[in-house]
């Protein structure tokens, strides 16, 4: 059955809640404190596709003919449980840093600014947090050992803490119709395509794709404005089919 | 940097005798007192029912020092892991000891109680296919990440 996901006594004080809710932005962090969790008896639709990691990579650090790439790529794996609710949960996924001239200018004058060090260590105590929260030891807690933690980095890391159930989240909304989403202006657009858009605005994404299979979602973002075409379809297409 | 434990747990390996006994000699080393006997049949100096040197666990120098700093060992009767060391020790080494013991007490009763202080459905995620799609893509994610800073500063370690 569904249970709450509980904060755990006295284990997050309220600093520690306003410090998650200042670092992933306050929709993410009230849909994380919030979101009911099928966790138990959860059943994998399908098994883990060793060609996934493959196809997500490349998307990601294979340019194409164009020389293009995806900043992101994450799939959103599905799973259900005995009561037959399903639910989309972290897959696979794979991201890279903006390459020289690939952020808009808008984005890098607005990254220009020296490194905060507050900023980082809250980063760095966030992702702990969540680690913990999901069950995590300390054996393999990562967090305080990276140097630094990039906008693109915080914001792919943190995604993998999500989970959406029908309708819930972009990758939810996108499961449950059947519909993909092509989104040019991220950066811009008044609305949030996810409970995650703080973050994804925070690395300075600009394009978003959700695209709905049969076993769960692919979530595609660049750094640049996209408009939908047929090349750029074409390119996640064929990944996708292989 | 030395910490000392007064709850005085029962839980972890070293026993609440093995603490008292430490305890004691640290108090007897405060109060100079010299002539202090622990484990109570600890008559001999010569009881050694193992070697202090090859004890397990045992991060002890025996034997050294100056005249006066081994007038200032006290003999110390440890249980520990199912052996006892009878051994003089400073108050150096009783200090570390102490600290060794509450550390890994401390470690011990931790560790459950973050699985305690989570609920049982979240800790069970980390077995749930997410969670182990979890730990994989992280240890790539890692991976890549330190490839990346080992290719572009090859003096980085």
């Amino acid at each position: 059955m569904k249970t709450e996901m509980g904060m755990g006594g006295g284990a997050w004080t309220e600093e520690d809640k306003a410090m998650v809710a200042a670092v992933l932005g306050t929709r993410a962090f009230d849909y994380l404190m919030t979101s009911s969790v099928v966790s138990e008896n959860l059943l994998m639709a399908v098994g883990s596709d060793e060609n996934l990691q493959t196809k997500l990579s490349d998307l990601v650090d294979r340019p194409n003919a164009s020389n293009f790439s995806w900043n992101y790529a994450i799939f959103w794996q599905i799973s259900q449980s005995k009561s037959g609710d399903w639910v989309l949960g972290w897959g696979d996924g794979s991201c890279r840093e903006p390459r020289e001239g690939e952020e808009s200018e808008v984005t890098r004058i607005l990254n220009i600014r020296l490194e905060d060090a507050t900023q980082q260590r809250m980063r760095k105590r966030v992702l702990q947090k969540l680690h913990t929260l999901f069950g995590g030891s300390d054996e393999d807690s990562y967090a305080f050992g990276l140097d630094r933690v990039t906008d693109t980095e915080m914001f792919f890391l943190a995604s993998m803490y999500f989970s959406f159930t029908r309708g819930e989240g972009g990758p939810g909304k996108s499961f449950g119709s059947g519909k993909h989403l092509w989104l040019s202006d991220a950066l811009k657009s008044p609305s949030d395509y996810c409970v995650r858009s703080f973050l994804a605005k925070s690395a300075g994404i600009q394009t978003i794709v959700l695209i709905p299979t049969d076993v769960g979602v692919v979530e595609l973002g660049s750094v640049r404005s996209l408009p939908e075409s047929l090349e750029s379809s074409k390119h996640s297409r064929r990944h996708r089919s292989q | 940097m030395m910490r000392r434990n007064g709850k005085g747990k029962t839980r972890g390996r070293l026993g609440v005798e093995a603490k008292e006994e430490l305890k004691k000699t640290l108090l007897s080393f405060n109060n100079e007192e010299k002539q202090l006997q622990f484990g109570g049949s600890a008559s001999s100096p010569n009881t050694d029912y193992s070697s202090p040197q090859h004890h397990h666990n045992m991060m002890m120098e025996t034997g050294r020092g100056s005249p006066q700093e081994q007038q200032q060992r006290q003999q110390l009767t440890i249980f520990y892991n199912g052996r006892i060391c009878v051994c003089d020790v400073t108050e150096l080494q009783a200090r570390a000891i102490l600290q060794l013991a509450s550390r890994e007490m401390e470690e011990k009763t931790r560790t459950p109680t973050a699985s305690d202080a989570i609920s049982s459905s979240l800790h069970s995620q980390l077995y749930s296919p997410t969670g182990l799609s979890m730990k994989r893509s992280l240890q790539r994610f890692l991976q890549k990440r330190k490839n990346r800073m080992e290719a572009t500063s090859p003096y980085h370690r």
